[in-house]
């Protein structure tokens, strides 16, 4: 480790949940961040800035003005230009940190796609925007045993988990199903606080940082509504009669799977 | 018999407030209570419910004092 190295991450090797080795691990590893919008996107930037090795960034979409009052890595610039939402991105945290091998795949995550996505991945940061996605990965990352961290926020209220730990639940033991949109409000109809995806990125990175130091115990679901200021912890077991970590099927990584998100 | 009932997250709920104490009939299944406050049962299955900080499904019996939370998997991002 170079001294200026070091320096950099001195307040964070100084915590004594973090461990002697906990940078050394952070160094070694490679994270993909699934999106890099509201959620997205202060998930990347903490991951830079704590010092993970590689971070693998993909997302599809362009930067829009309606972006901006929740998605900390866009300029108005960025906006005006359209420009894809990885490059802009992948710009902005090489500067953050040069040692971080910053990889931006201007790409939607799908079947085609999302096993060479994985490939060498630690631990997955779910940035998505649509539930679709959010099953596709599931499935993908039982087959792999690669643990993911689940974030969703709507309107004022924000929702995470770890998940596909050892002995903790995958994300079909808690919703079995992908609920359909009329049960399920998108940011689009009902809007999305500022304020909110900031507070669940950062417990979704906390969750990926212990992971990534080795801490493997399962949590709950954490819920929060930052209008409310209100904070819930649910139970997340695992469910013997889960049909994908139970029963092994992997229903979304099937040939007919496809996605359908929708611009952040 | 009475349980506590709460809503987490931008739900469909059958009174304005989040939380409520609701008086039921002995042995209420969670299915059959999800299904007198609107929810079909293709919808009930969407839903992550715990009792008394246990994960539940619908077939689960409800018994006096019970705590129920119920939620729905955001997909906001």
């Amino acid at each position: 480790m170079s001294l200026e190295e070091t320096d950099r991450y001195a307040r964070q090797r100084r915590l004594a949940v973090f461990g002697e080795d906990g940078q050394a691990r952070l160094r070694s590893a490679t994270v993909l961040v699934v999106g890099c919008g509201g959620l997205g996107g202060l998930a990347a930037e903490l991951l830079v800035r704590a010092g993970v090795g590689r971070l693998r960034l993909v997302d599809p979409d362009r930067v829009s003005l309606v972006n901006l009052h929740r998605q900390i890595l866009f300029s108005e610039e960025d906006a005006a230009a359209h420009r894809p939402k990885a490059q802009s991105a992948g710009e902005r945290l090489r500067r953050l940190n040069s040692e971080v091998q910053v990889e931006a795949r201007e790409e939607r995550l799908e079947v085609g796609n999302v096993r060479h996505l994985l490939e060498g991945v630690s631990v997955v940061v779910d940035g998505s925007d649509n539930l679709e996605t959010r099953y596709l990965l599931n499935d993908a990352c039982l087959e792999r045993g690669c643990p993911w961290v689940y974030g969703g926020a709507v309107g004022t209220t924000g929702m995470t988990v770890a998940l596909g730990l050892p002995g903790g639940p995958c994300l079909r033991c808690l919703f079995p199903e992908p609920a359909p949109p009329n049960l399920c409000p998108s940011c689009v109809e009902v809007g999305v606080l500022g304020s909110l995806p900031a507070l669940v990125a950062s417990l979704q990175v906390s969750q990926a940082l212990r992971i990534l130091v080795g801490d493997l115990r399962p949590g709950p679901l954490l819920c929060c509504d930052v209008w409310e200021e209100s904070f819930r912890r649910l139970p997340a077991h695992r469910a013997p009669d889960c049909p994908a970590c139970g029963a092994g099927r992997r229903d979304f990584l099937g040939p007919s799977s496809t996605e359908r998100g929708e611009p952040g | 018999m009475t349980i506590e009932v709460e809503f987490v997250g931008p739900l469909r709920r059958p009174w304005p407030e989040r939380q409520r104490t609701v008086e039921l009939a002995e042995g209420t299944l969670l299915g059959e209570l999800l299904g007198a406050w609107g929810y079909r049962e293709e919808e009930a299955r969407h839903l992550s419910c715990s009792v008394n900080g246990v994960a539940a499904r619908l077939r689960t019996p409800l018994a006096d004092g019970d705590r129920l939370s119920v939620a729905l998997l955001l997909g906001g991002g």
